[in-house]
């Protein structure tokens, strides 16, 4: 698809691409998805705590609400699943726990992947992903989606709301019923399921993330988390339908709320307002500065995409947000895409300054068959 | 290889200056001599682009040189040679032996929107190191 007569258009669709490149791919979620049916049936036929128990097993995170991004230099994604027993359970937290590793260490394969951790159990799926196991149970009857799980570090139970948070951010998400993207394809007749699961938001979000990661490569310790960034793209986002848009006001809305008042942004959890993500920038402040100059650096950045410089100049800025090989591959695509409506006898030049287009009217000039030649 | 017997008459320099006029309204177009021409315009291949403006002289039944004045083509950032292009800095845009562009045709047909895939490429190889449109070298075996 080539959406060359308008810039904003044309932008989004490299921006997409770019972030479609960044997202877990097809074949990786599938084998995501077999292993993670192959747990549940392992949790399943647990004759020993599990089988008389109403339980789910769900994913959430990123891979719930479609904002994955590729670590940066690495190559292991990370899936995030909820074991949600159900109301009533008269076990603890930490029982459950307990008797998730118990279970997972009969297995042969992944008694050699387990890692515990503070909140989850970790399986390893070595250079492809790792699975996070979050048990959980259902705190209240009439809340089908807040958990009580268990916290090794503080020695007790808190609560958690991972379904209410995807919940939260999708619905977001959806304040666009549609995108500039998903309109110009309309507009020429092509099929648009891609777009239908990736809003401008949850594109956004990815490029936000893989900007961060790029951002502070050299100085990871002080990373702002995905969790806030995703948080304050949710909260600031009013149904854009172009993602250069989307990030464009969530930057300068954290602008606003960072150096407009002399108080702290604050991003609390959507799902439970008692708890501040940001917790830590309070007691840590280099933490919270930080965050600034990675928003304001941004922020410049992607005002200088806003002037006609031209794309070389737009290649420069891009690279360095994403990364070369990101920028590249969508660049390339998009060429290859043009590529293909020339030999369709699709392409056509404009009247004015020639802009290329695959539309024909009596205002454009169909393209002929040409061989480039020379040197 | 479409045109291997060519019909089609030669198109006097008045009806290609018509048919460029009126596709490209924005050009300037005229009689460079009694039989030749000269444009003098803009082209932009994507509206992220930067405007080109460019040169073209045409001598009836000879080759049209196309030339782009201003912003100046230069190597990527790799340093390759820009491809495509002869040693004069006019624009490669079809191999004479196909037949691809001959007197018959019109150039508002044929060189113009070539010249604007010529930039689109042109941009696309300075931004990824790559020339997408296909085409070919001249090279000794």
């Amino acid at each position: 698809m080539m959406f060359t007569t308008n810039k904003t258009t044309q932008l989004d669709d490299l921006l997409d691409k770019m972030a479609e490149s960044l997202q877990l791919d097809d074949t990786r979620y599938d084998r995501m998805k077999s292993s993670y049916e192959a747990l549940k049936n392992w949790i399943e036929s647990d004759d020993v705590f599990f089988k008389p128990y109403n339980y789910d097993l769900y994913p959430h995170g990123s891979v719930r609400i479609l904002t994955t991004v590729k670590p940066y230099g690495k190559d292991e994604f990370d899936l995030d699943v909820a074991l949600h027993l159900a109301y009533g359970n008269p076990h603890t937290p930490d029982r459950v726990y307990k008797e998730l590793m118990r279970r997972l260490n009969e297995h042969e394969r992944y008694s050699q992947q387990l890692e515990l951790k503070n909140r989850c159990i970790r399986l390893n799926y070595a250079g492809d992903y790792h699975m996070d196991i979050l048990p959980g149970i259902q705190e209240y009857s009439w809340d089908s989606n807040t958990l009580q799980v268990p916290d090794r570090d503080l020695g007790y139970w808190v609560t958690s709301n991972p379904r209410g948070y995807a919940d939260w951010f999708k619905a977001k998400a959806n304040l666009a019923s549609s995108s500039i993207l998903e309109k110009a394809l309309r507009a020429e007749n092509l099929p648009t399921d891609n777009f239908k699961y990736k809003k401008p938001l949850q594109r956004a979000v990815q490029l936000i993330k893989r900007y961060r990661d790029i951002y502070f490569s050299e100085n990871a310790e002080y990373k702002t988390s995905s969790i806030i960034l995703t948080t304050i793209a949710g909260n600031y986002y009013n149904g854009e339908e172009s993602i250069f848009k989307t990030v464009e006001n969530i930057v300068q809305s954290i602008e606003m709320h960072t150096n407009a008042t002399s108080n702290r942004l604050k991003v609390f959890n959507p799902v439970n307002e008692k708890e501040d993500f940001t917790d830590k920038w309070e007691s840590e402040p280099e933490y919270y500065d930080a965050f600034k100059n990675f928003a304001k650096h941004l922020r410049e950045e992607w005002q200088k995409l806003k002037v006609d410089n031209g794309v070389m100049e737009e290649s420069t800025i891009l690279t360095k947000l994403f990364g070369k090989e990101v920028f590249s591959e969508a660049q390339v695509r998009q060429g290859n895409q043009i590529e293909d409506y020339r030999k369709n006898n699709k392409l056509s030049v404009g009247a004015v300054t020639g802009i290329l287009s695959q539309r024909s009217s009596e205002h454009t000039t169909n393209i002929k068959p040409n061989t480039f030649f020379g040197n | 290889m479409k045109k291997i017997f060519n019909f089609k008459k030669t198109k006097p320099i008045a009806t290609q200056i018509s048919s460029l006029r009126s596709h490209f309204p924005n050009f300037s177009v005229t009689f460079s001599g009694h039989n030749s021409l000269k444009v003098i315009g803009k082209l932009c291949p994507t509206a992220r682009s930067v405007e080109y403006s460019f040169e073209l002289d045409y001598v009836l039944k000879g080759k049209p040189v196309i030339k782009i004045l201003n912003p100046v083509l230069i190597k990527n950032f790799n340093g390759d040679k820009i491809p495509h292009i002869y040693s004069d800095d006019s624009l490669c845009l079809y191999r004479p032996k196909y037949g691809e562009f001959t007197s018959s045709d019109l150039i508002s047909e044929t060189i113009i929107p070539w010249a604007v895939l010529w930039l689109y490429y042109y941009e696309v190889w300075h931004m990824t190191g790559k020339w997408l449109g296909g085409g070919e070298h001249i090279e000794t075996k």
